[in-house]
This record gives structure tokens, sequence and C-alpha cells, in this order.
């Protein structure tokens, strides 16, 4: 049985693309109607695809392609307008955690409320801290408030704590940016890790070393279609080619 | 609406542990901590008895018990709803990504404000036992309002919450509407003032829930009595109604939120 089947999903976006879904917005809408149904940046156009457990799939494209709503979608995060996604077992998104963590709070603190968050529970997650903090190597400011931890700490006990939920569906969305190439390294261990166990790794990114790294294969979506599905290293140069002629256009 | 409950309970220990990070971060770096929210209500005690006897040379001379008994039920609901209409706006990042039950937002910062309500007449309470006054058994009906009050509150929260992630004037609105709803309620007065002897008036006053919770309060606590069982039950009623209410709309707008915050 496939980890995650998305069959013909189609997405679409209510709202005016200006001034968004407001009260103005529909004030705007109802006076001048305007059809509040528009095809937005990010919409999905029928995308059918099927990722194995143990896979690692990376999602490439140009902005406003689909590839954040692709994952929402499949994360169950969002509804279909047609179509269907369906990921089988525990789902786990990756966080910024600089977004998703207390500032005022402990690392360890936040490790806690993060892990119940995603899905663990209290026990679970108090069972998994010191596995978390060792693997992030935080022991020496767990303790501290996470608004005096630099950024790359930050990212690192988010990894950390996602990776320790024994997920069956991996979800990252471009938030490996900012940590160091040592803890890349242990990100991509743990990652192949997780893959060896048989769980699904679906990874957004816009840096292609890094989808060289996790990924043997990639999907290349463009105005929520998919233009290319296939081995990691023919899909990248299929998107580089891409890039390059849209700056032609441009 | 029997699921979305089911879901809130298995929810219940995240439920918890964002209530306790709504507690332990609204005063985690004031010097005072958790004593602010004791000494704010005594001390809008203290002001609003000097400024009615000053102006209005108000001859009660329990002014200030009274006034405090309606302030309490009152400054739960004036604070927590809203607070609770930016639950979803503040969590944006967990909203749009992660599959959560998210009714705990909203529902972690009503109980926040509820462990307030509770500590604030806990230390009424301990006041009394101090004073001390007589405790008739009307007491035992405290908790039973103020249960009712976290149910209206609760329902209230979802749907405002919502709204709020829709339509950001919303949380502005809700801020004139409770300016409003302050004097219509007996917070600074009470039911029995001399302008309002007219029981029909007084009765028709008592069918807000709000003038229930604050009056009612205020009843126990001074008169040693409850209110009657009419206003109480509407009451309890209209409270379940909008509990019930708020997850009907909850449950059928939630899918959408994350398209809109």
């Amino acid at each position: 049985m496939a980890a995650v089947e998305v069959r013909e999903l189609v997405k679409h976006y209510r709202g005016l693309p200006h001034v968004g879904r407001s009260l103005k917005g529909a004030v705007i809408g109802r006076l001048t109607g305007h059809n509040m149904r528009v095809p937005t940046p990010g919409a999905l156009q029928g995308v059918s695809l099927s990722i194995e457990p143990g896979e690692a799939v990376a999602l490439i494209g140009p902005n406003g392609s689909g590839k954040t709503t692709l994952l929402g979608l499949i994360s169950g995060v969002l509804a279909p307008t047609s179509g269907d996604a369906v990921a089988h077992g525990r789902v786990c998104v990756l966080l910024e955690a600089a977004v998703a963590f207390h500032p005022d709070l402990s690392g360890g603190e936040n490790v806690l409320l993060q892990g119940m968050i995603l899905g663990m529970s209290r026990q679970e997650a108090l069972d998994r801290m010191d596995a978390i903090v060792a693997f992030a190597q935080a022991e020496a400011y767990i303790d501290h408030p996470v608004r005096t931890l630099s950024l790359g700490q930050r990212a690192r006990l988010g990894f950390s704590v996602a990776a320790h939920m024994s997920p069956d569906v991996f979800l990252i969305d471009e938030v490996l940016a900012v940590v160091d190439e040592e803890f890349h390294q242990a990100c991509y261990d743990r990652l192949s890790e997780l893959r060896r166990s048989g769980c699904a790794v679906v990874f957004v990114s816009h840096v292609m070393d890094q989808v060289r790294a996790i990924c043997d294969r990639a999907i290349l979506l463009d105005g929520g279609r998919i233009l290319a599905d296939g081995p990691a290293e023919d899909v990248i140069r299929h998107y580089e080619a891409l890039a390059a002629s849209h700056r032609l256009h441009h | 609406m029997a699921g979305m409950l089911a879901e809130t309970w298995r929810a219940r220990e995240l439920l918890l542990a964002l209530t306790e990070r709504e507690i332990k971060t609204r005063y985690r770096r004031s010097f005072l901590g958790l004593l602010w929210s004791l000494l704010t209500p005594l001390y809008q005690v203290l002001l609003m008895t000097v400024v009615v006897k000053l102006l209005w040379k108000q001859p009660d001379d329990d002014y200030s018990v009274k006034f405090l008994c309606g302030l309490l039920p009152w400054s739960f609901f004036a604070s927590a709803l809203p607070t609770s209409c930016s639950a979803m706006l503040r969590a944006r990042e967990l909203v749009k990504r992660v599959r959560m039950p998210r009714q705990v937002l909203p529902f972690s910062v009503v109980l926040s404000c509820g462990f307030h309500f509770l500590m604030s007449v806990l230390v009424l309470l301990l006041i009394l036992l101090l004073i001390p006054v007589r405790f008739g058994p009307a007491f035992l009906f405290l908790p039973v309002l103020m249960l009712m009050e976290l149910l209206l509150v609760a329902g209230l929260s979802l749907i405002v919450s919502v709204l709020h992630s829709f339509y950001t004037d919303v949380e502005y609105i809700v801020t004139n509407l409770i300016m409003a709803l302050y004097f219509l309620t007996p917070v600074i007065w009470h039911v029995g003032e001399p302008w309002i002897r007219d029981p029909e008036k007084q009765s028709v006053l008592l069918y807000n829930p709000l003038a229930v919770f604050c009056e009612g309060f205020r009843r126990i606590i001074v008169q040693k009595e409850l209110l009657d069982p009419l206003h109480l039950g509407v009451a309890a009623a209209v409270s379940v109604g909008c509990f019930l209410v708020g997850l009907w709309f909850f449950q059928r707008r939630e899918w959408q939120l994350p398209e809109v915050v």
C-alpha cells in the first residue's frame, strides 16, 4: 500500500487576489459582481501521484506553483475542491521552530508543547525528551528561554522534535535553510534512518543541493500541474531549463 | 457536534498544556506575576468606590463588596472574549500547517482566563472568611454559575475566533459591544438600585445571562440567597445553547481557516 495517494486533485482558493478574503473583499466582490472563484497562485489543477513507504520525494517548482498547497492537502490541513489526497499512518510536518515556539518558555517546555501539538501524548513526549535534546545537542541551553537562543539552535530543536515523532509520512517545507552544515548532515542521516524504517519523506525546497542530498525522486510543479516526475537529477535539469526560459520571458 | 466534543476530550492533554502556557507566559516577565490578576480587580474596586462616593454620594455602605461581586464574573467575560478573537491568527503557522483539533486554541484562552477568574473568586472567599462573613448554603451555587458562564464564553469564543479569522473587524466590534454591555449589565450598579424598584424592569434586565452571573454572585455573597429559578433557568439555557451553536458553527467553518488566516 502506498504511503501517500493523490488522485485528480484540484484545489481552488476563494477571494479576490488584491484584497484577499476580508469584509472589504466581500463587500467589493458583492458590489462589483466579481466572481469570488478566481484562479489564484498556489491553486492545483488536477494532480495525481503516489508515494511508496521509504521513498523520499522532492517537490520543486517556481513560487506559486502549488507545492505548499499540495503539502497542505497531503497533511489534511486543507480540504480539496475535488479529487482526493490520502496519507496513511502518522503524518508529521516539520515546522519552523522560530514561529511555533514561545519565546518566553524554556527550550524544554517548548519541546514538550511542540511534541503534543504534533500529536504525541504528554507521556510519549516526556519519554522522548532526552533523545530529542541529545539529538539537537541542546543540553547546555535547554532550560533557557527560547528568545535567548539563536535561530540555528531553535531550528535544531524543531527538527529534533519532529524527527522523534516516528512518523509514517514526514513533510518538510523549506525549513532546513537556517541550520549549519554540521547539523545538516545529522538531519540527512536521521532522514535516511526514518526512510529505512518505512517512513515516506516529502520535501519542498528551492535548494537543489539539499534535494540531491535527500531525495532520489523529484516532482516538478508549475501552474498547479505536474510537469515532470522521475529521478531527481533529470527533473532538476528540467526545472533549471524551465527557470532559464522564464528568465528569458521577463 | 458529539464528534467534536469527543475530539476535544481526546486532545485534553494538549488543551491543558496550551492553557498552562497561556497562564505561564502572561506574567512570566513581570515582577508581581500572578498577583496582578488579583491586584487589578482590587484596584478597580478601590477606584470605583472612591469615584462613586465622591461623585454620586452613593449612600450604600457595602458598595465595594457589591461591585467586586459583579466585577469578577464580568472580568472573565470581558477578558476572555476579545483575547479569543485572535486565537487563530496568533497561532497562524499551526493553523496553516498542522492538522490538530483547532478548537483547543480558543478554548485554551478561555480556560486560562477561567483560571484567573477562579483564583480571584478564591481570594474573595478568603477575604470573606477573614472579615468574617457567615457562609450560607447558597454559596454552593457559585461553582454552578461559574460553569454556566464558562459554557457561554466557550461557545462565543468558538464563534468569534472563526469570524475574526475571516473578518478582522470582528475584534473591534466585539470590544465595542463589550463596552456597551458593561453598562447594560449590573456591574457598577446592582438590580436593587432605587431607580429600578419596579419588579418588571428588574425581570427584563435579568434575561441577560451576564446579568444573572453578576447579580447572582452578588445575591449569593451579600444576601446569601439565589436569584429566582426563572432567570437562572433562562441563563442556563442560553449558555448551553450558545455552546452548542458555537460547536456547530465552528464545525461548519473550520476547514476554511487555513486558507484565510
